[in-house]
């Protein structure tokens, strides 16, 4: 219910970045040839591109993906979208409730889809199988002893109640990305667009309120 | 074990958040992201990224990659896609202007390059777009030629990329075709490998040529694997015995500063 309700909310703030008037008249400019526009949109949209690709990329090959690998497909897909005249961007309509980042994420998406699975069959010869991100392990560890790993289970969705309820939503997604996605201080800094001392902070938040519910459960472990 | 090392496993091992919602219209809209990421959303709305992000790992994840620079590589290639895709057909007479204003800039390189040849044969279906990395093109309206100025210390970069029937299998081999018509191979360019068969090659204008001015051809020649190579062979040659090849020859002109 309270994630139909946040995502609702979402869909206002999409309505009023995207409702703007600006990005179906900045496409045009920049297709009709105004450089500054051009330069403009670019500007707005490459890393969009280039993010939605090297999400995709991950998801294929964890760890394996390079500072500039994937800008290759950020020009195949850029190319596709200024082909037949700019076709897909002039068909941009913020009336449809996306801003323009969220419609050309969206294209980009199926773009690299085509073409990495198209790229997969023809290498291993009509192999079609992927990875869907939705279906990703979340590095779970196999424990040899099922009694200590139902324990550990049963600790570990106890001590998430704990967190869930001490920790504000910014302490949630820090505990997120430093605990379920691995990532380092620095890389969940950038992510938040915050400095390291602000995730060092949250990290001592959640130890602490992790010591201390442990220390409420002595021996579980 | 110490303390401290067994919270941080059982911190790692925390349940998995609520599924990811299959849907993409259930997803943080991109440009919500790109603006929660720049501090533009007040309390509330933040709040609620932050709440759905820690439900979603896509959503995360994308969070993550959108906060990595883009090159400027990429933001100029781009722009000069655009450029080269949005501007209308010049006549001769701005043609003429660029040209001038690019005579009177110091160092300045010219290339002047035609739409790359195809050849025939097994190996077949590849494009090559390029090359990239000028600083300016404008296209002639009486040939079709495209005029690409470039600094001396400009990376030439040109795409070699499959179509969808493309030979997959193939080798690309870049040649500087010299004075004389004898192929060279390009050793100033870098070919890199993209994950979706993309070949790239790219180098220094004035490391690939050898600091030649004046006309200049590379060819870029795709053919099965295991062929001898072509070096020291005129191009015209190599061309009619290598049928099986698709060949793809820009033809260049670098002109000399004033």
């Amino acid at each position: 219910m309270l994630a139909h309700l946040a995502m609702a909310l979402l869909f206002v703030f999409v309505a009023l970045l995207g409702g703007s008037p600006e990005a179906p008249a900045l496409v045009r400019l920049a297709l009709d040839g105004n450089g500054a526009a051009l330069r403009q949109l670019v500007a707005r949209l490459m890393p969009v591109i280039r993010a939605r690709i090297r999400r995709q990329l991950h998801a294929r090959g964890r760890g394996a993906v390079g500072q500039h690998d994937g800008d290759d497909l950020a020009q195949e897909v850029w190319l596709t979208l200024l082909g037949d005249d700019g076709r897909q961007l002039r068909q941009y309509d913020p009336e449809r409730g996306m801003t323009l980042e969220g419609y050309v994420g969206r294209i980009t998406e199926r773009e690299v889809h085509n073409r990495l699975v198209a790229a997969r069959a023809l290498k291993r010869g009509g192999d079609t199988a992927e990875v869907h991100l939705e279906t990703l392990p979340d590095g779970e560890a196999a424990d040899g002893d099922p009694e200590a790993h139902a324990v550990t289970r049963d600790l570990a969705a106890a001590l998430d109640q704990h967190l869930e309820s001490h920790l504000s939503e910014r302490g949630r997604l820090v505990l997120r990305y430093l605990y379920t996605d691995g990532e380092a201080v620095e890389t969940t800094a950038r992510a938040l667009g915050v400095t390291h001392q602000v995730v060092y902070n949250w990290q001592h938040r959640i130890r602490s309120l992790a010591d201390a519910f442990l220390s409420t459960t002595a021996g579980a472990v | 074990m110490t303390n401290d090392e067994r919270r941080e496993a059982l911190l790692r091992r925390l349940p998995s958040a609520a599924p990811s919602l299959p849907d993409d219209d259930e997803h943080v809209d991109d440009g919500v992201l790109v603006a929660w990421r720049a501090g533009r959303l007040d309390e509330p709305q933040t709040a609620s990224v932050d709440r759905h992000l820690s439900d979603c790992r896509p959503c995360r994840a994308l969070a993550l990659e959108l906060s990595v620079p883009v090159p400027d590589s990429l933001v100029r290639t781009a722009v000069e896609l655009g450029t080269a895709r949005s501007r209308p057909r010049p006549t001769f007479a701005p043609y003429a202007a660029v040209a001038g204003l690019l005579a009177a800039a110091a160092l300045a390189v010219v290339f002047l390059t035609r739409p790359p040849s195809e050849g025939q044969g097994p190996v077949q279906g590849w494009q090559v777009r390029g090359p990239l990395g000028g600083l300016a093109d404008a296209r002639s309206a009486d040939d079709d030629r495209v005029t690409h100025q470039f600094a001396p210390g400009a990376i030439l970069r040109v795409l070699v990329e499959p179509g969808p029937n493309a030979t997959r299998d193939a080798e690309v081999e870049p040649y500087v075709v010299d004075g004389e018509g004898r192929l060279r191979a390009a050793t100033g360019l870098r070919l890199e490998r993209g994950p979706t068969g993309i070949v790239r090659l790219s180098g220094t204008v004035s490391e690939v040529f050898s600091g030649r001015i004046g006309s200049a051809r590379l060819a870029v020649v795709l053919r099965p694997r295991g062929g001898p190579g072509l070096s020291e062979r005129s191009l015209e040659q190599a061309r009619s015995n290598t049928t099986e090849a698709q060949w793809f020859v820009l033809d260049l002109e670098i002109v000399p500063p004033p």
